[in-house]
């Protein structure tokens, strides 16, 4: 299926680029038809981006050169998407810019704060050779369709499109979703679609990723990636809407999974110490642990918020760089990020937290003999 | 630590990732509320004068944590509190913890408890006191000899005590290390929520609370009881027990 980008820009070079870019890469040549269209000035500009019935839209940040007639809408992209999405409440709208004009780093939580945007995404990476971007643009705008496509739309319909198991339901209701008043609730596409993307599939605690998912059962990631383990907690993979190319797993099911095969003396732990066990076990070779990354201890019980590797729990500290409903993993930094990481606010530690860091960061790297 | 960072060190304690999830919900407010209760005695000080500050949490609105089956038994714990001091020296501390069972078969024991009984039960839906542990600090103005800071408690009686304890028996009092509301929070996960809480419990800012705790009510005890004890003079009871004995 072919979805058609209507991409916006006040650049005539721009919109001619990458007009050919997606017609012509062999990555997007068969999956996208990008239509270019400059800035809307006017009702009847409004009138012919409708025409387009796009399933994916791309807006540029930098809204400021005037176009053939001189005329220019001085407005950002992002303002022009609030607009937008008046005219298309259900289709995901991208700002499509460059670094230099908008660096996502500058602000803290910026896909929570801009509604009206689904994504940020920088030019120059898309076509790059190992992007993923694509697919996840293919993705986006797939998801998009199906949420469009169900008729009743209520809380359960919701489940099935995301094919949550029964062990998450409840869970589903605590990670806050704004449209939720009741098994009745109605929801529109792009609220459902944000809480999905923004909320479930961003925040670990009810789906893992690989990091996340490896951690839990014990094991490093390169373990957890590889085709066996991959192979025996295939029923753990989520396959709902807007999967990312790298792969989510339901932490309920990764649980039962393991837990359905584990003898009794294994169930009796706790899984990141039972599961390597079974592992090692049945497969009759070791398994590489999850190492902490400050003091190299196993099992790691924890992800580092900063550095994206498994940490103890005990050399970590908790940290709040959003709003993430409870129901999720809390946030914490490890002893080795307050170390060396340039990217730790020392703000978004809780006062108990920021009093330990001077002497934390005077500490030596701890490693287990 | 000192006092003046009590009412802050309360004020984290309450909430939801720390001690706040394993309170009952008309409990929640209580420790924010007392907090800065104490936060205002504290903030009158004078110049160079340590302020006189009161923290109690009453009897009749304890914090109450939410019921856990231990052991097979619905049990749920409430701590109240009275405490005065000056600056940093602790005048009055009296702290009281109750367990309280909700399982009707533990609490009523048929044929050996009076019928009266069982219906003063039910009509309270089932719910009965099996143990207070009072936490103490001697009052100046008591004329019984009880030691420095001590603990008086209930016990566990054989089968054939049928144990009841008569209300006007005030002994035994044994010596025990100061317990405040960040420290018996600690005792109570321990537990009574042993298992649930074995996340919090492992996470340094967690241990960095109670040990403020630890230093600000529990130190001079201990640092007394080794400088006793290496005096090699009288026994620590003894010492404990003596009028003049402060910590």
């Amino acid at each position: 299926m072919v979805v058609k980008i209507l991409y916006i820009d006040d650049d005539q070079r721009e919109l001619t680029k990458y007009e050919i870019k997606f017609r012509d890469d062999p990555r997007t040549a068969d999956r996208f038809k990008l239509i270019a269209k400059n800035t809307p000035k006017n009702k009847g500009d409004y009138e012919a981006l409708i025409q387009v019935s796009p399933g994916l839209i791309f807006v540029d940040f930098e809204l400021i050169k005037p176009d053939s007639n001189g005329d220019v809408i001085g407005i950002s992209g992002v303002t022009l998407s609030a607009e937008l999405r008046q005219k298309f409440p259900d289709v995901p709208i991208v700002l499509f810019t460059r670094k230099s004009v908008f660096k996502m780093n500058d602000y803290l939580d910026i896909k929570q704060t801009l509604s009206s945007l689904d994504d940020i995404i920088y030019k120059n990476e898309v076509f790059k050779p190992n992007s993923s971007l694509i697919d996840s643009l293919y993705e986006l705008a797939e998801g998009f369709k199906k949420l469009r496509n169900i008729k009743a739309k209520n809380w359960e319909n919701l489940l099935k499109v995301i094919g949550a198991p029964e062990s998450e339901y409840d869970n589903l209701i605590l990670a806050d979703p704004p449209f939720y008043s009741g098994q009745d609730s109605k929801w529109s596409v792009s609220k459902a679609a944000k809480w999905i993307r923004d909320t479930l599939l961003y925040y670990p605690g009810i789906l893992y990723d690989s990091v996340h998912a490896a951690t839990l059962l014990g094991v490093s990631e390169d373990v957890f990636l590889k085709e066996d383990i991959q192979e025996f907690f295939k029923r753990a993979k989520y396959s709902g809407i807007f999967s990312p190319p790298e792969g989510l797993w339901w932490k309920s099911k990764l649980i039962e999974i393991a837990n359905a095969k584990m003898k009794k003396s294994e169930t009796s732990l706790v899984v990141r110490e039972g599961f390597p066990i079974y592992w090692q076990r049945t497969e009759k070779k070791q398994v590489e642990r999850s190492k902490c990354i400050y003091s190299g201890e196993s099992p790691a019980d924890w992800v580092c918020y900063i550095l994206k590797k498994p940490v103890m729990i005990k050399y970590s500290l908790s940290y709040k760089p959003d709003s993430r409903p409870s129901v999720m993993d809390e946030a914490r930094v490890s002893f080795e990020a307050i170390r060396i990481s340039n990217d730790v606010n020392d703000d978004l530690f809780d006062p108990l937290g920021r009093e330990m860091l001077p002497e934390i960061r005077k500490m030596q790297k701890k490693r287990r003999r | 630590m000192g006092i003046e960072d009590y009412p802050r060190n309360l004020a984290i304690l309450a909430q939801e990732r720390y001690i706040g999830k394993y309170l009952d919900a008309d409990s929640k407010g209580i420790l924010f509320e007392r907090a800065k209760s104490l936060k205002g005695f504290l903030q009158k000080r004078r110049k160079r004068r340590p302020v006189e500050w009161q923290f109690s949490i009453p009897i009749k609105h304890p914090l109450k944590f939410i019921k856990n089956y231990v052991d097979d038994c619905r049990l749920s714990i409430d701590i109240s509190c009275e405490m005065e001091g000056i600056g940093d020296d602790i005048k009055k501390y009296n702290v009281l913890l109750r367990i309280w069972c909700w399982d009707e078969n533990a609490i009523y024991r048929e044929g050996i408890d009076a019928v009266e009984l069982k219906s003063k039960l039910e009509g309270l839906g089932w719910k009965r006191v099996i143990l207070r542990f009072h936490f103490d600090l001697r009052d100046a103005k008591t004329e019984s000899a009880e030691p420095l800071y001590h603990l008086h408690i209930g016990g566990i009686p054989e089968d054939d005590e049928n144990c009841w304890y008569p209300k006007q028996i005030k002994v035994p009092r044994f010596p025990f290390p100061p317990m405040d509301i960040i420290l018996l929070c600690e005792f109570v996960l321990v537990n009574f929520f042993q298992k649930e809480s074995e996340e919090l419990r492992k996470k340094p800012e967690w241990e960095s609370l109670v040990r403020k705790s630890q230093d600000f009510f529990q130190k001079d005890y201990f640092e007394k009881c080794i400088n006793h004890i290496n005096s090699q003079s009288s026994t620590l009871l003894e010492n404990f027990m003596r009028a003049e004995c402060e910590v």
